[in-house]
């Protein structure tokens, strides 16, 4: 269990954080994500495969927080959890957060996780046109906000 | 300098508390507790089901998985539920929550659909004080046609709890005695368009409130307005805005931060009201309460004192429809303008035109009028599921990827003579009964971004068919809508900011012998 604590906990968390913006619940998340896991009797394939379930669940743990009373109308992000080394960090991150949730998670599991518009499609049980379609708008309210210097 | 990777540095830095591993590790040594229920635990369920008997709380705790179903047998069952438990202990809400058997329709002819119905879950939910208030539904009948009665007070709810009901704003509607759940049954025709108010009594002086409707049963909704005197306080939530979850809810909540800082309201006082589009075919629809995801909720002040609030109980009162067969040949000829009274910003318009059953390829112009000159946009419609958009794949319409045939073939789904020049079509995608359309100023995509076209001649200035919608009708004569659900075009950022269309024409395919 530990073992495989260590190898997800990270991108588990940080997916969390991305959709909920705050320390607490993203822990919460993650500690429900893994007690799932560790519940599971699910055969996993191959690593792709457990990575794919592990932010499955992640995000649909995630989007029952979001369903809730207090995320539909307030969503504060909790600036204590980030360290910001330069203005432009603190810039850009708060343009990803402030985009609507479906946008920042494509945007965070395409750019930081490195998955592909198809595995992304998979995990989040879009189409993947669904998904590029809201990459490349994600992109746009980016540009819009951060203007025509940032290099996506 | 400002890139993307900046984001990722940020996101490298974050560090979850170590704390947490070792407590995941000991939870998950332990046997589990599932408050599960359908998708709405938030948070730990272990510290929930540890927190909600550490209060002593009476009742039952349900121990279930998350696709155990609840069946219709199940008459009275008291649920206790830990709503929203965070890390930090707090429990926002313990609701009793009394389920009961949904109303049976004897003697329908007509399919009978209910939002249950649909995920396999026949289950009708309502809260209260006490279960008697819903327990005998068993009797239920249509009382006499009654115009503008209030809904609560129709069925004869003595409860003091606080009622929020969706009733019609613009048509009769009768008493459904005894249903808690739709209290009252409104005849609307197929594809119509209903406007409904949402109305509160017994305010007992709230300090907030949220309530949702599950609206699963129908079509979409088209719009929601805050009433006026309640505007900035009053947050509105739905599908109507071109989202491609499968929820359809809409819910209505008072903005937290800014607080209620209203008197108690009057009976019947309207907060809100939304439009929605009724489903095509013949049957008994019900939009009700959002038993699975809503968690409607309603906080009352206790003292004048900041932060000194308390549940209280609310009832959510929703509505049943009986759509109506209707003559079609005789049809009038009508459009419906879903925000007269807005006259700021760019207006879309879907053309109305007749077709014969079965007719192929009828071509539907989509307008856009009084829109500041534009380079990029998109635009989501909703159609009546029984059109098929012709040359519509979900799977592979996204003209990222497409050659030239292909890009051809689509041009053939969505032309227009505003964007007969321009390569930038982006995409067209969506699902049965909704597509959303884009279009862009650029000439290529790379796997980090999209390279701009430098020219500007084909920057759209003026009115004119942005698109040409091509459907086939289907077999059965009948009244088929084809609307805006969202529509945005942006300008060149020195000449024009973005503009968002909320003024939109209805179009339809009325389809005849």
């Amino acid at each position: 269990m530990e073992q495989i604590y260590d190898k997800y906990h990270e991108s588990v968390y940080r997916l969390a954080f991305a959709y909920c913006k705050n320390r607490a619940d993203a822990e919460d998340i993650t500690s429900e994500v893994f007690l799932k896991r560790f519940a599971s009797r699910t055969v996993f394939e191959n690593e792709r495969h457990e990575t794919g379930w592990m932010m499955r669940v992640t995000i649909n743990q995630a989007k029952d927080l979001l369903r809730s009373f207090r995320y539909r109308f307030s969503v504060p992000l909790e600036e204590a959890a980030l360290c910001f080394e330069t203005p432009e960090e603190h810039d850009v991150y708060h343009a990803v957060m402030e985009l609507p949730v479906k946008y920042r998670s494509v945007i965070h599991l395409f750019y930081y996780e490195g998955y592909s518009t198809a595995e992304i499609a998979e995990m989040t049980g879009r189409s993947e046109t669904a998904v590029r379609t809201q990459l490349h708008r994600a992109r746009k309210l980016l540009k819009e906000a951060l203007g025509e210097e940032l290099k996506l | 300098m400002k890139t993307i990777q900046q984001y990722c540095d940020v996101v490298d830095r974050m560090k979850q508390d170590p704390a947490c591993k070792q407590a995941v590790l000991e939870k998950a040594r332990r046997p589990r507790i599932s408050l599960t229920k359908r998708g709405m635990v938030n948070g730990s369920a272990v510290a929930a089901a540890l927190i909600a008997l550490n209060i002593g709380i009476g009742g039952h705790i349900l121990h279930r998985a998350a696709d155990d179903s609840m069946t219709a047998d199940s008459q009275t069952i008291e649920v206790t539920e830990a709503v929203q438990t965070t890390a930090s202990a707090e429990i926002t809400a313990v609701q009793t929550v009394t389920t009961a058997k949904p109303q049976k329709h004897s003697g329908e002819k007509a399919v009978t659909v209910t939002a249950a119905d649909s995920d396999s879950e026949t289950r009708t939910t309502s809260r209260t004080e006490t279960a008697a208030a819903v327990t005998d539904q068993t009797t239920a009948q249509t009382q006499p046609k009654q115009d503008a009665v209030p809904p609560a007070a129709a069925a004869e709810t003595k409860s003091d709890s606080v009622q929020f009901s969706l009733i019609p704003a613009d048509r009769p509607y009768e008493v459904n005695a005894g249903n808690a759940a739709a209290p009252i049954i409104c005849h609307i025709k197929p594809s119509e368009l209903v406007r409904l108010k949402l109305t509160v009594r017994n305010d007992p002086g709230m300090s907030r409130f949220f309530v949702c409707y599950n609206i699963r049963t129908f079509d979409t909704a088209l719009m929601a307005q805050v009433a006026p005197e309640y505007k900035d306080m009053i947050s509105i939530c739905g599908s109507w805005s071109g989202e491609l979850e499968d929820d359809r809810d809409i819910s209505f909540g008072s903005y937290p931060i800014d607080g209620w800082n209203v008197a108690a309201l009057p009976d019947d006082t309207v907060l809100a009201e939304t439009v929605l589009l009724a489903p095509s075919k013949p049957g008994r629809y019900v939009i009700q309460d959002d038993g699975q995801f809503g968690h409607s909720e309603v906080l009352k002040k206790d003292s004048q004192e900041i932060g000194q609030q308390s549940p209280v109980c609310c009832e959510v009162s929703g509505i049943e429809f009986i759509v109506d067969e209707e003559d079609y040949a005789s049809a009038a000829d009508e459009t419906w303008l879903i925000d007269p009274e807005r006259k700021e910003g760019p207006v879309c318009c879907i053309e109305q035109t007749v077709a014969h059953a079965g007719q192929k390829n009828i071509q539907v112009n989509m307008w856009v009028r009084g829109a500041e000159p534009f380079e990029s946009g998109w635009v989501s419609f909703g159609y009546d599921p029984a059109l098929r958009l012709r040359e519509y794949d979900a799977e592979t319409r996204d003209a990222l990827g497409l050659s030239e045939d292909e890009r051809t073939a689509l041009d053939v789904a969505a032309e227009g003579t505003l964007l007969e020049h321009a390569p930038h079509l982006v995409s067209v995608m969506g699902y049965p009964g909704y597509a959303e359309v884009s279009f862009d100023n650029f000439r290529e995509i790379t796997r980090n971004g999209k390279i701009y076209s430098d020219q500007d001649e084909w920057i759209i200035r003026e009115d004119g068919v942005l698109f040409r919608l091509c459907f086939d009708a289907p077999e059965e004569c009948g009244r088929y809508r084809i609307y805006v659900r969202d529509a945005s075009f942006s300008g060149l950022p020195d000449e024009c900011p973005y503009q968002c269309a909320r003024n939109c024409l209805c179009g339809e395919i009325i389809v005849v012998p």
